[in-house]
C-alpha cells in the first residue's frame, strides 16, 4: 500500500515537474519574460534563470524515479517550490497582474492558483520523504 | 544532492553554450501604443484591464474597467460606450502586466476591429508622463 502511494505520488508530481521543464525549456525567451515580470531580478539574472530552472526541474523530476537519487530528488524540489512559493507570495503581496510563468509554454494559471497548487506539492513531496525515510 | 545539481547545472551551461542566453525583452506586437501616441488620438475609449480594486482607487478619467476573467459584461459595458469611430486604448499595471494586450487581442477578436492597442508601460507611464 504504502509502495503504491509513493509511486503514485512519484509518478504525479515527477510528471508534473516534468512538463513543467520542458514546456519551459520550449519558449526560454518567453520564460526568461515571466521571471522579469516579477521584478525581483534584473534582465541579465532572469535570463540565467531560465537556463537553469527548466533544467533543474527536468533532472531532478527524472532524479525521483531513481532510488539512490530519490531522496536527495525530493529535497531539492521542495526548496525549488519554497523558493518560487517566495517569489509568488511577493507578486500576490504587490498585487502583480501576471501569470505565474510556471508551466511554460503547457498552460497558463494564475498567482492564487499557483500557490495553492504548490502548496499541494510541497505536501506531496514530503509525503515521499517520509515514506522513502521508513524504508531505508 | 551534490550530482544532481551539477547534472542540472550542466545541462543549462551546454545550452547556453548552443543556443546562447533567453531574452527577457518583451515582445511588441503591431498594436503597442506608447502613451505620447495613445495620448495624440482621437476620439479614443480608454479600457482599464487592471484589478477593480486598483481601478476603484485611482484610474483615467472616462476609462471604463473590464477584465479578462469578466469579459461578457465588460464588453456589453463597453459596447454602450464605444462607437466605431473610437479607437480603443486598454492599459494595466505597467512595463511586467501582459493582461491589457490579452484583453486588445480579445477585443480585436470580437470587435473585428484593427484599431485595439494596448498601452506601452501601462498605468505606471501613464502617471509619469502625466506628472512631466
Amino acid at each position: 500500500m504504502k509502495t503504491s502511494v509513493r509511486w503514485f505520488l512519484i509518478i504525479l508530481i515527477g510528471g508534473f515537474f516534468l512538463l513543467a521543464g520542458l514546456g519551459k525549456l520550449a519558449e526560454p525567451d518567453a520564460f526568461a519574460q515571466s521571471i522579469l515580470r516579477y521584478r525581483l531580478v534584473s534582465s541579465p539574472l532572469a535570463a540565467l534563470a531560465a537556463l537553469w530552472l527548466p533544467w533543474s526541474e527536468v533532472v531532478w523530476a527524472l532524479g525521483l524515479i531513481m532510488p539512490r537519487l530519490r531522496l536527495a530528488a525530493t529535497w531539492l524540489l521542495f526548496g525549488l517550490l519554497c523558493f518560487f512559493q517566495v517569489a509568488l507570495f511577493s507578486a500576490l503581496v504587490r498585487g502583480l497582474d501576471i501569470n505565474c510563468g510556471c508551466l511554460g509554454t503547457i498552460g497558463e494559471s494564475g498567482v492564487s492558483m499557483a500557490l495553492l497548487r504548490n502548496c499541494g506539492l510541497m505536501v506531496g513531496l514530503a509525503v515521499i520523504a517520509w515514506l522513502e525515510k521508513r524504508s531505508q | 544532492m551534490l550530482i544532481l545539481l551539477l547534472l542540472a547545472t550542466g545541462f543549462a551551461v551546454g545550452q547556453g553554450l548552443l543556443q546562447g542566453l533567453p531574452d527577457p525583452t518583451p515582445k511588441m506586437d503591431a498594436w503597442g501604443l506608447t502613451v505620447e501616441a495613445a495620448l495624440e488620438m482621437e476620439p479614443v475609449l480608454w479600457v482599464d484591464a487592471r484589478t477593480e480594486q486598483l481601478f476603484n482607487q485611482r484610474h483615467l478619467e472616462g476609462a471604463l474597467h473590464m477584465s479578462h476573467d469578466d469579459f461578457d459584461s465588460g464588453l456589453s459595458r463597453l459596447l454602450q460606450s464605444w462607437d466605431p469611430e473610437m479607437s480603443i486604448v486598454v492599459y494595466c499595471d505597467g512595463e511586467g502586466c501582459e493582461s491589457s494586450q490579452v484583453l486588445a487581442a480579445e477585443l480585436r477578436e470580437v470587435l473585428g476591429e484593427e484599431r485595439v492597442y494596448w498601452l506601452i508601460g501601462g498605468w505606471a507611464e501613464l502617471k509619469e508622463v502625466s506628472n512631466r
